[in-house]
């Protein structure tokens, strides 16, 4: 992924995590702060009832306490269910003017005495100042500012002015928590969003790049493709070119075919005529693919080099010559690679000198009307360093009518729906069979035919010579 | 020390200060050296001074990408073991023709023994 796509889900995840965490321990829970508004209000309300009534000397006694006393308990307790800390301070005030009410009516009738005695003082200097009585209302004046004071600094009086202080202190100092925690609240929902917007923009961004690095690539494979595809067509056309093209031997008639499993195969044939005589020479490389068509191209090179740089060469030292450039190069190409190989030299005089260890040589007898197996002989190529140049070839004739079978395991191996193998038997049925055919090319094609139908899965090659 | 894959398996049993080895099933992969190199490269130490027998008999197939990893098996087997017997079915065309190689190269190896059955 992204580095910047990691690094913005990184902050989303990380913004979320805080106000998930924020949220438990401080949910934004709106009912609670109309609640603790209401208390708040219904606390100075108390007070402002408190004052009121002390103010309009209504109450005298602690039976008219009472319900007041009673208002102010029911607002401790409401208080104490507001929700967080953020009110914790403003539930520690309600004791304390639970505590100046506390006093109870000896502080009221205290405070109420004050009062009628102000009263009274007052209505003695309103007397005073109707007589024009100097001294007295002087006198009254004294009166009444001492009553004032005694009034003022009352206990009742000091509680109810400190209470009402610390409620409009403690009130103020909440709703400024209110405040702060209301902006960490957008911050955090701000800073969420931002997060999730330019993760959203990274990712589309991401995307978009992603379609066009796609787009990209498959160009830069097909080419690849394209390239491979036409190397391995170059390499097929390469292995191809190396077949004969219309090969030909003196006195018999032959047709070749090869099917390569994949582009490249590893089977090899190849038809030579010298002087003395025509080589037909048949090979399998081990696997198939590319590596096995290069062993192939080194085979045909060794081959055809071999026998035109040697006059009257054996088919036993054609092999050995051959073994011994295979096993250096499939060395050098780093490939556990082998090849089977028959070379059949057809002389002047008719007769067929063979060697190497190839698949058994099928010739169908006209005489007999039988298929005769011979067995090959030797080492693959590409086992051992060195071949012995003087193992005595084999040798049989060929007669008027007589059909010779060179193939590779391709055909041999190739199976029929149920998984059977065509085998020997099965090659040789084909062959006889293909007696019939006016010519070598119809008989091959005939049999070639004959397997299309089943399961390939190897090089296929196919040399047909009649006598 | 056996050697199990899909299609192929190879039976490692001792007995008598005999080591025998059991080839089942096929091999018919493109590159059979991934499965059967890294097994044999461990199995080779074990057969040091032992006499080894090898028993293709019960393969169904094998085809020729699969023979070069047997080979040197085979090859490496003799040249720790007192002595490799290979056993094989001479009846079955692929079979004759896989150890036909191996035939005249044991001509050379004098404790490496083939048997046709």
């Amino acid at each position: 992924m992204n580095k910047r796509i990691k690094s913005g889900l990184a902050v989303a995840l990380t913004a979320l995590l805080f106000g998930l965490l924020y949220y438990q321990t401080r949910p934004p829970d709106n009912y609670g702060h109309l609640a603790a508004t209401d208390a708040l209000r219904n606390a100075r309300s108390a007070l402002r009832t408190i004052e009121l009534e002390v103010s309009n000397l209504q109450l005298t006694t602690s039976e008219n306490y009472q319900p007041i006393y009673e208002a102010v308990s029911s607002l401790d307790t409401s208080m104490n269910e507001l929700p967080g800390l953020v009110f914790a301070s403003l539930r520690r005030e309600v004791p304390s003017v639970l505590e100046a009410l506390g006093y109870g009516g000896e502080q009221l009738v205290q405070y109420h005495e004050y009062i009628q005695e102000f009263q009274r003082s007052n209505s003695n200097l309103v007397t005073a100042i109707i007589d024009d009585n100097a001294d007295a209302k002087m006198e009254h004046y004294s009166e009444l500012y001492e009553l004032s004071y005694n009034i003022h600094s009352s206990e009742l009086s000091i509680a109810l002015d400190d209470a009402t202080l610390r409620y409009n202190l403690a009130f103020q100092s909440d709703l400024d928590k209110i405040e702060l925690y209301r902006l960490i609240l957008y911050a955090w929902m701000i800073s969420l969003v931002i997060a999730l917007i330019t993760t959203i923009q990274r990712l589309r961004h991401l995307t978009a790049n992603q379609e066009v690095l796609v787009k990209q690539r498959t160009l830069e494979l097909d080419e690849a493709l394209s390239n491979l595809f036409g190397e391995m067509e170059l390499a097929k056309k390469i292995q191809t070119a190396l077949l004969p093209i219309s090969p030909s031997i003196r006195g018999c008639e032959i047709a070749a075919t090869m099917e390569p499993a994949e582009l490249v195969g590893g089977d090899y044939y190849d038809v030579i005529s010298t002087p003395n005589g025509d080589w037909i020479i048949i090979g399998d490389v081990s696997g198939h693919g590319v590596s096995a068509g290069l062993v192939m191209m080194m085979a045909q090179t060794a081959v055809a080099t071999a026998i035109k740089q040697t006059d009257n060469i054996r088919p036993a030292e054609l092999l050995a010559v051959v073994n011994s450039t295979l096993i250096e190069n499939i060395r050098r190409l780093g490939e556990q690679k082998y090849m089977t190989m028959s070379a059949v030299f057809r002389d002047l005089q008719g007769s067929y000198h063979y060697s190497g260890l190839h698949q058994d040589i099928l010739i169908y007898r006209a005489n007999t009307q039988k298929v005769e197996s011979i067995p090959t002989s030797g080492v693959w190529l590409g086992l051992v360093e060195k071949l012995d140049p003087n193992t005595s070839d084999g040798v049989f004739q060929l007669g008027s009518g007589d059909s010779l079978l060179l193939y590779t395991d391709g055909i041999t191996e190739s199976k029929s729906h149920d998984g059977k193998m065509l085998d020997n038997d099965g090659l040789s049925d084909l062959l006889k069979s293909s007696n019939s055919h006016r010519t070598a090319t119809e008989a091959l094609s005939f049999i070639t035919k004959s397997v299309e139908n089943r399961e390939i899965d190897d090089d296929l090659t196919v040399i047909l010579i009649r006598g | 020390m056996n050697l199990v894959s899909e299609e192929l398996t190879a039976t490692v049993t001792t007995l008598n200060g005999k080591v025998s080895i059991v080839f089942e099933g096929k091999s018919d992969r493109q590159d059979p050296r991934k499965i059967i190199s890294p097994w044999s490269e461990k199995l080779v130490p074990s057969l040091t001074g032992q006499h080894v027998d090898v028993d293709f008999r019960e393969l169904n197939y094998l085809n020729s990408s699969s023979f070069m990893p047997i080979f040197k098996l085979l090859s490496d087997a003799r040249e720790v073991a007192e002595e490799v017997h290979v056993h094989y079915d001479g009846s079955v065309n692929w079979q004759r023709l896989s150890f036909a190689s191996l035939e005249t190269i044991s001509k050379a190896w004098p404790n490496l023994h083939l048997t046709s059955h």
